[in-house]
Order: structure tokens, then sequence, then C-alpha cells
């Protein structure tokens, strides 16, 4: 579904942060991509989510679209998104003056839109949002109040995967979402994400810690270094970085 | 040569003025007469001010000295278009006036309504910018001198109205320019309660010179909801000066709303005379094209223990201008004054210019006062979070901008209004889009 090549990009007009990066991912797979700071992990989430604070100097991204290999690269932001790519950012914005529900809705209609879906009412998007908020154990209260304003770390986090429910992406890619998260926060967040992977779609994990990685099992686990992927296993490569840290990866790769 | 601080009104104020008076052929009493040509007399000494005055520095309004405005009847406006008037809703108590003129054929007063209205002329006290400091803004002579149809609305003591009153200031006039001097005094007595909505609008797409003068009067423990709605057509030019005076532990609640006419300037000014009086000022306004739009507020806290609070937010797109000029005055004596004052623009386009200029005069020790102002384009943070959700760059934008004017709006407790006031917005926003 997603074949990054030789990806490099930097911060714009600053040095390269990533220096290469190859990685493959399918349908119904569950990637955890790990590193310490300063390794290239968030640049490769907001690259792929087309930030604008980055720009890529070489490599290419394909992503499937009904089957197809398009260049994500080539696409807005907004158009990956309606391609199905989501980012859950490590930073969630506060927008004031906008309601969730309102938030939510237009994107998901801009989403049906872009598919060639009819939008979705005012009452039926308010029943899909009610069972959305029992997956990640939100009230509804939530829903008027304008996006991530005055909400929790907690909160904000939850709400991204509130996000990622409501809008089901076929890629999603969650930037430290366990970072910052309370133990509550954090089974709930994790178990949110557990229950909407589906062989349909693919999850990748970029993380610092190994803390969502105990509640959710990857099939695949890559080492982030020096803005290149040195090291790549299955789950038990992420136990063997947690014990033994990631100098050990530098030394073995 | 300097430029001079005033420039004297052209001959055609004067005819206008003495067609008034002949109008009203000694039918008024001796005092008011009297008080309507010292009002005159002030207006002309005072002129028109150039931007050397330091009020006006921003606000350029010397065409006025020569620009001809007159004075017209109302041409029937159908009984059937108040389901056209704007931001009317049933229920309403509803005064409707075109061209300055009361028209009771249009004018809704429900069955036992507490409001008392009656016409300023029989007032047996004088005009309230007399009875006060006269203001140095000649425009506010210039309504004492010219006003028809002034009005007096009352709620009596202990009287809470169940319903909401709306004034209407109706400009109906095509092509010719016109004039209308609206004059509201407004007196909630010892707690009161009530909500005002005054709508400032055209019907037609003749330019008009609206030159409002409102006065209000909070006896103790009064609560009033007050909202000004401008949405006069852009060739009109609206002045409107409010006076507030609070005594104690009374409150107010004002929404200004500015989206309409070429040059609009509101001066709003509060006087908390009585302990524990507390207002809220909150300010919107939405310019484009080539619009001007000029606030000028200022609360002089007089009395201890008195709180207020203003948001003014503006949205500025185009070539607009706006200046928001506010002055937090803490009197000696007024002790436990808590006064908080913030101004926010969003700039939409790079060659629109907004001025924020908040004030604080403090003659005390023990007070809480915060001010603050910004001038900023939508966040690229912001804009991104949206994109990424699939929302395209333009519906960003837009969603954005409402979100902006709803931190400001979000606090109508009037849900009819809230919407109505969003409906103003949707339009202007539309028309942005169709430009492209």
């Amino acid at each position: 579904m997603l074949k990054i090549r030789d990806l490099k990009a930097r911060v714009v007009d600053g040095p390269e942060i990533l220096k290469g990066i190859d990685l493959d991912v399918n349908a119904g797979e569950i990637h955890a991509v790990m590193g310490p700071n300063g390794s290239g992990k968030s640049t490769l989430s907001r690259v792929l989510a087309g930030h604008p604070d980055y720009e890529v100097t070489g490599g290419t991204v394909a992503f499937d679209v009904n089957r197809e290999p398009q260049d994500l690269l080539a696409m807005e932001p907004h158009e990956r998104a309606c391609a199905g790519v989501f980012l859950a950012f490590q930073y969630p914005v506060e927008v004031a003056g906008v309601s969730n529900t309102v938030f939510l809705r237009s994107a998901f209609n801009a989403i049906c839109k872009a598919q060639g879906v009819p939008p979705i009412d005012a009452f039926d998007f308010r029943d899909l949002l009610a069972e959305k908020l029992e997956l990640i154990g939100m009230d509804e209260s939530y829903l008027e109040r304008p996006v991530n304003l005055d909400f929790s770390g907690g909160e904000k986090k939850r709400n991204e995967i509130l996000q990622m429910a409501v809008l089901a992406p076929r890629l999603a890619i969650l930037d430290e979402t366990d970072s910052g998260l309370d133990v509550d926060s954090l089974r709930i967040v994790s178990e949110g994400v557990k229950r909407l992977s589906t062989p349909h779609n693919a999850t990748l994990m970029i993380t610092h810690y190994q803390r969502m990685l105990q509640y959710i099992t990857p099939d695949i686990v890559h080492v982030l270094m020096d803005g290149r992927i040195v090291k790549t296993g299955d789950h038990t490569l992420a136990e063997a970085v947690e014990t033994r840290g990631y100098d050990w990866v530098k030394e073995a790769a | 040569m300097k430029r001079p601080r005033a420039i004297t009104p052209a001959a055609h104020y004067g005819e206008q003025f003495h067609a008034l008076l002949a109008r009203n052929n000694g039918g008024e009493p001796p005092a008011l007469q009297a008080q309507r040509q010292a009002a005159y007399d002030r207006f002309m000494a005072q002129g028109i001010p150039t931007r050397r005055v330091e009020a006006w520095k921003y606000t350029d309004i010397t065409r006025l000295a020569e620009e001809v405005f007159l004075p017209i009847d109302p041409t029937g406006v159908a009984p059937q278009a108040t389901a056209h008037l704007p931001l009317c809703h049933e229920g309403d108590e509803r005064l409707v006036f075109v061209e300055g003129i009361l028209q009771p054929g249009l004018t809704h007063r429900p069955d036992g309504s507490a409001l008392q209205v009656s016409p300023l002329s029989s007032a047996s006290e004088s005009i309230a910018e007399d009875s006060g400091e006269p203001s140095d803004n000649p425009f506010v002579a210039l309504n004492s001198a010219c006003w028809r149809d002034g009005s007096i609305l009352e709620v009596p003591p202990d009287q809470k109205l169940g319903h909401r009153v709306h004034v209407l200031f109706l400009h109906a006039a095509h092509s010719e320019p016109s004039v209308i001097h609206p004059r509201l005094r407004l007196r909630l007595g010892r707690h009161a309660e009530t909500q005002v909505v005054v709508t400032y609008a055209s019907l037609g797409d003749g330019p008009c010179l609206n030159n409002v003068c409102l006065e209000v009067e909070l006896d103790e423990g009064a609560q009033l909801a007050l909202a000004q709605a401008q949405i006069l057509n852009v060739a009109s030019t609206h002045l409107g000066f409010t006076r507030v005076s609070q005594r104690r532990d009374s409150s107010l609640s004002s929404m200004d709303f500015h989206a309409g006419s070429a040059l609009a300037r509101h001066e709003l000014t509060v006087a908390l005379n009585g302990e524990g009086a507390t207002a809220t000022l909150n300010g919107l306004y939405a310019v484009k094209h080539r619009q001007h739009v000029d606030c000028h507020t200022c609360i002089e806290h007089q009395q201890p223990n008195c709180s207020s609070r203003q948001l003014y937010k503006g949205i500025l797109g185009d070539r607009a201008s706006a200046v928001f000029d506010g002055l937090v005055r803490v009197h000696p004596g007024a002790s436990g004054t808590d006064g908080e004052q913030m101004n926010r623009n969003l700039l939409l386009s790079g060659d629109c210019q907004a001025n924020a200029k908040p004030r604080l005069e403090i003659a005390n020790d023990d007070v809480r006062c915060t001010h603050g102002a910004t001038v900023g384009q939508l966040a690229d943070q912001e804009l991104f979070y949206l994109e990424s959700r699939g929302i395209d760059p333009a519906a960003a934008r837009d969603m954005l901008s409402r979100g902006f004017a709803e931190e400001v709006l979000y606090r109508l407790k009037d849900r009819a209004l809230h919407g109505d006031l969003h409906a103003v917005l949707d339009r202007f926003f539309e028309e942005d889009d169709e430009q492209g």
C-alpha cells in the first residue's frame, strides 16, 4: 500500500534530516518506527502528511489508491487525507471557535466528496459520532467544545484517535501518540487503535518509547537513526531496544 | 501651513437645520427649541475634525463638511415587508423607524408588555447630552439639533421583559443621499431586566448618513443585554455614539457588530457610577473592499469594585481598514477595579490595515487591569491541521475565519441573534469565495 524509496527531506532551507528511507507497508500490517530523539521520526510522519515546513530533496513515495500506486509527494495535504492518509499529531493544534462536531463533519464530508460518496446529514453523523465516542471513552459534552482548546494532554491525544476512528483512514500514522499520556489514557488510546486495525488498513506508529507496544504488538519494527532505517525486525526488536538501548542497535548495525 | 484641526461645515447644514425648525413650526416646547439651537451652534463651533485631532487620526470624515445628505420622508414600506426585515423574530417587541420616523404600521407591541415607550420631545428633562459633559464629537451635537421622532424606552423597576425588544432604524431610499439622526434613550429601573437589539440596515441602495445617538441609563441592579447590529449598505456612512451610565450593581452586556457602511465610527462610553457595576463589551467587525470601521470605547471606572471586560475582534479583507481605540480610565478612589481589554484583528489580505490602541489610565493602586492587542493572519499550523483532515485550503481558511468570529459571538446568550449574525458573516465570506 505504501512504498517509500530513498526518501530524503529537510526542514525548508535547513540541514537534511531524512537521508534515504526505504519502507514498505502492506494492508493489514502494523509497523512501529522507533528511534532516539533527533533521528527523524517525526520528520518522516510530517513529510508523509505533506507538512509545509518540510521539503523533500529526493526519493519517491507511492501510495495505492484503488489498487493503483500514486505519487503521494505530488498531492496536497488535503488530497492525501482524502486518499486515506491520516496523521495523528504529536502536538494536536488548538482551533478556537470551531466545534469538534463541525470540524469532524466538514472533514468527513470533504473525504466523502473526494471519494464520490454522498455527504452525511447531521443526524446520521451524530449517531456515527456516538458510536466512535464510546470506543475512545469520551462523553458527548466534548463535541460542542472548540477543537482541542483547553483540552488536557490526554484529551488531545484521544481526540486524535477519535478523528481517526471517524475518518477511517487506510494508512494511519501515529506520531508519538504515547508520549505525554497518563496510564489510563494510554490504555484507552491503545485499545482504540487496536480495534481500528483491520485487514484493509495499515498503521505506522512512530514512537520513542515502547509504552504503546505493550498493548499493541506490531508486525514489523524499524529502528530509525540519523535519518536512515538501520534495523528491521519483528516485535522482539522493540523489546531488545527497550532493554539494551539504542546504542546497542548502532553497534549491531 | 499647518492643516486646521477642524473644518467649518458647509451652508447646507444650516439650511437643513432651519428647515427642520420651520417644519416643527413652534410645535415643540421652547426649552427644546432652545436646546436644538444651542446644539446646532455647538456643532458649527466645533466644526468637522480633521486627522490632526488625535481621536480622528485614522478616520477621515472631512468630506462630510461638504457632502450633502438630505433628510427625507419615508415612502411606504409595506407591512408585509416586515417578514423580510433583517434580524426579526416572532415574539419580539418591535419598533421600526424608516428614515428616522416611527412607523406604527410596522411596529409590534405585544399585549401587556411592561415596556413604556414615549416620545423624547415630551420629556420634561433636558436631553442628556446637555445634562452631562458634552461630547467633543460634533455629530453628537448635530444629532441633538436635528433628531426627529426621538424615543424613550423604559422598563419599570423590578420588571423583567419576557421577550426581547428590537428597534430597527431602516433606510429605504434609493440613489439620493439622505441623512437620519436616530435618537433613543433606554432606561432600566431598579432591578429591571431586558434584552434590546438595535439594527441599522438599508432596504435601498442609496447612500445614507446614519448619525445615531443612544443614551442608556441603568438604575441599581438593572441588567441589560444590548446588541447593536450595523449592516447598512456599503455606500453609507455610520456615525454612532452610545453613552451608558450605570448605577450600583447594575450590569451591561453589549455586542457591537459592524459589517456594513463604507465608513463606520462608533463611540461607546460606559460610566460605572455605582459600586459593583459590571460591563461586558463584546465587539465584532468584518470589513472588506475599501470599508473602514472605527470603534472607540471608553470605560470610566468611577467607583470601587466595578469590573469591565472587553473583547473586540475584527476580520479585514481586501483593502479594508479598522481602528480600535479603547480607553479604560480608573478614577481616584475606584479601588478593587477589575478591567480587561483585548482587541484582536485577523487580516485576510496583505493590503488591509488594522490600528489598535488599547489605553489604560489608572489613578489608583489597588486595581487589576490588563489590556492587549493583536494583528495577524491565520496560523499556518491551524491551516495544516485542518487540511491534514481532508479540508481544502479555501474551506480551511473559511472555517478558521468563522471560528475567529465565533470566539466573540458565542458569548451571545440570544441564540437567534447568534444565528443571524453568523448569517451576515456567511454573506461576507461567500462574496469573497465568488471573487475567488
